[in-house]
């Protein structure tokens, strides 16, 4: 694990036994930066140095110590104030808690054990709020759309260009496309790149909720709404708060769920089940479908009137197979990122291996090429991945099989090899369901054409 | 070692029984008590309660971690000068004045 930056930690104390006595218990711990201080004064005006803590002995001789505290939290609410003091009695304790203190030390024999204690909870604290704030940078990073969704083809361009249309309105989106095409990157995307990036991203996949929890889930409940709801639940419409609901599948939506969702929609507010408050919505909305939904709504499974109010600016996410040599600018995209997130040398593909990627028709799309690079990534012995290390194994129906291009020789034998699998390698079954002669199996075998698994 | 005077093991107990850590709290003692204690009693001269109590106050801190025994006559001066009752605490001021210089003594015996 990477070492932790120090821990920056003023010491304010005017006697100087104490002041010695914590400044020497604190730098036994190497990761603490140790400043002490004599005065009130001398402190704050060192303030801008940003401690992470402060230790605050309260009766300075030049200031009191909520004057101390209050230039503390004006300068910087995230500086921990943690008060070391004479005072035993509890009411000091919890005037000090109440004007911003991290916590209460009293100097007694306990005070070292108190004090490391203390700190190796703001310590904690501390790390979080970094990894945090680390992980927002990274996320607004990730869902830089420009480097996130990788490609040059005209199809992926136009969907470039109403990304950016959609970041900048809150119109809801509609995101339409074959599975594995990225409808949720784009989601992400549009919200990271709006201006509600720093409130909440809430996906919600409508066919991994059981229909009976669904309207609870979207819209909450409240304490005693129905049997077992023993608690009062926050739904999702209003856990996105200010920022963006991202409805995936919302072709599977319930017709009467489809109703009441509506009814949000129309009214832009809600109630939680059980409860005759309204809250008013301030989401934006994103929703995600395979279907087409015009269909649907032709074929009465959707309503008309959901329809054109979520239709909204409509994207379709062309099937990776239409995008050309966008194919190999996306593998090349995951085997840096396998190779990175595995710290291992970054591969290449060899002109044979790419010729191989840029026949298949890629049913699973963006989300099926990811998957073959990392196993091709896996299966290289050395920094080239060869075309024998690319594997696809969601070629099942015939229109996949045949867009492989194979001859017909070859076709016959990964013919006879799916059928030698099933048949447990009984040769004698597997000439007669496929109307061959057997010494032709066992040929193919001998030469090595036909596989035995 | 501990004597009549003070209990070292409390001072062991707050350094978490570090050699190096306790001798350096008893050097600051060394050099910052008596200056202190020169404060005290100059604040008690001139009955200045207010003065008398803040030393007080602070030298009661550190005679109390280092396990010093007249920390309760400290407690009971800065008790009599919050109330600007001075004159009651004589006797206490004598006993502490008394076994100041000894604990200092007894102390640089403990390096």
């Amino acid at each position: 694990m990477e070492k932790s930056k120090p821990l920056k930690i003023f010491v304010v104390e005017d006697d100087e036994w104490y002041n010695n006595f914590l400044k020497y218990n604190l730098e036994l711990n190497e990761d603490n930066e140790v400043h002490s201080f004599k005065t009130g004064k001398e402190f704050i005006k060192k303030l801008h140095e940003r401690p992470d803590v402060v230790t605050l002995d309260y009766s300075l001789p030049d200031m009191d110590g909520d004057k101390v505290m209050k230039h503390i939290k004006d300068f910087d609410s995230n500086i921990q104030v943690l008060v070391v003091s004479g005072q035993e009695d509890i009411e000091t304790a919890v005037e000090i808690l109440k004007q911003g203190a991290y916590d209460y030390v009293v100097k007694n024999n306990d005070t070292r054990e108190r004090l490391f204690a203390v700190l190796n909870h703001i310590r904690k604290n501390v790390e979080l709020k970094e990894e945090i704030s680390a992980l927002k940078k990274e996320i607004s990073k990730k869902y830089d759309f420009s480097k996130a969704i990788v490609g040059n083809s005209t199809a992926i361009k136009k969907v470039f260009n109403l990304i950016e249309k959609a970041c900048e309105s809150k119109i809801t989106v509609s995101v339409t496309g074959e599975t594995g095409t990225g409808k949720e990157l784009v989601a992400k995307a549009i919200h990271y790149n709006s201006k509600r990036k720093k409130k909440p991203f809430i996906p919600v996949n409508i066919t991994a909720i059981p229909s009976e929890l669904i309207e609870s889930e979207l819209f909450g409940h409240e304490k005693g709404a129905f049997t077992g709801a023993q608690q009062r639940r926050i739904g999702k419409f209003e856990e996105a708060t200010g920022g963006t609901i991202f409805l995936d599948e919302i072709g599977e939506m319930d017709p009467n769920l489809q109703a009441k969702l509506l009814r949000v929609l129309q009214e832009r507010e809600l109630n939680r089940i059980g409860s005759n408050k309204t809250i008013p919505l301030d989401v934006r909305i994103i929703v995600a479908t395979h279907r087409n939904l015009a269909d649907e709504v032709k074929k009465g499974t959707f309503r008309e009137d959901l329809y054109y109010r979520l239709l909204g600016l409509p994207i379709h996410l062309p099937p990776l197979r239409e995008r050309g040599n966008d194919i190999l600018l996306i593998a090349d995209f995951f085997v840096k990122e396998y190779c990175k997130e595995n710290e291992i040398p970054i591969k290449k593909l060899s002109s044979k291996a790419k010729s191989k990627l840029l026949k298949f028709p890629f049913p699973g799309n963006v989300r099926e090429l990811k998957a073959v690079i990392e196993l091709a990534c896996v299966m290289a012995n050395d920094e080239m991945i060869e075309e024998s290390d690319i594997s696809f194994n969601s070629s099942n129906n015939m229109q996949d099989i045949l867009m492989k291009e194979m001859t017909l020789k070859e076709y016959q034998a990964r013919i006879i090899e799916t059928f030698m699998e099933k048949y447990d390698n009984n040769v004698l079954q597997v000439a007669k369901k496929l109307d061959v002669g057997k010494s032709t199996i066992y040929r193919m075998i001998q030469n090595g054409e036909v596989q035995q698994k | 070692m501990s004597n009549e005077l003070y209990d070292i093991e409390q001072l062991k107990m707050a350094t978490g029984n570090d050699p190096d850590f306790t001798n350096h709290m008893i050097k600051v003692f060394l050099e910052e008590a008596p200056k202190l204690f020169d404060k005290l009693s100059n604040h008690f001269e001139v009955n200045d309660p207010k003065g008398v109590r803040f030393i007080a106050h602070q030298l009661k801190g550190n005679f109390k971690a280092m396990g010093i025994h007249s920390w309760e006559d400290l407690r009971a001066i800065e008790l009599a000068a919050k109330e600007e009752e001075l004159g009651k605490i004589e006797t206490e001021m004598e006993s502490v004045q008394e076994k100041f210089p000894k604990i200092i003594e007894s102390l640089k015996r403990e390096l």
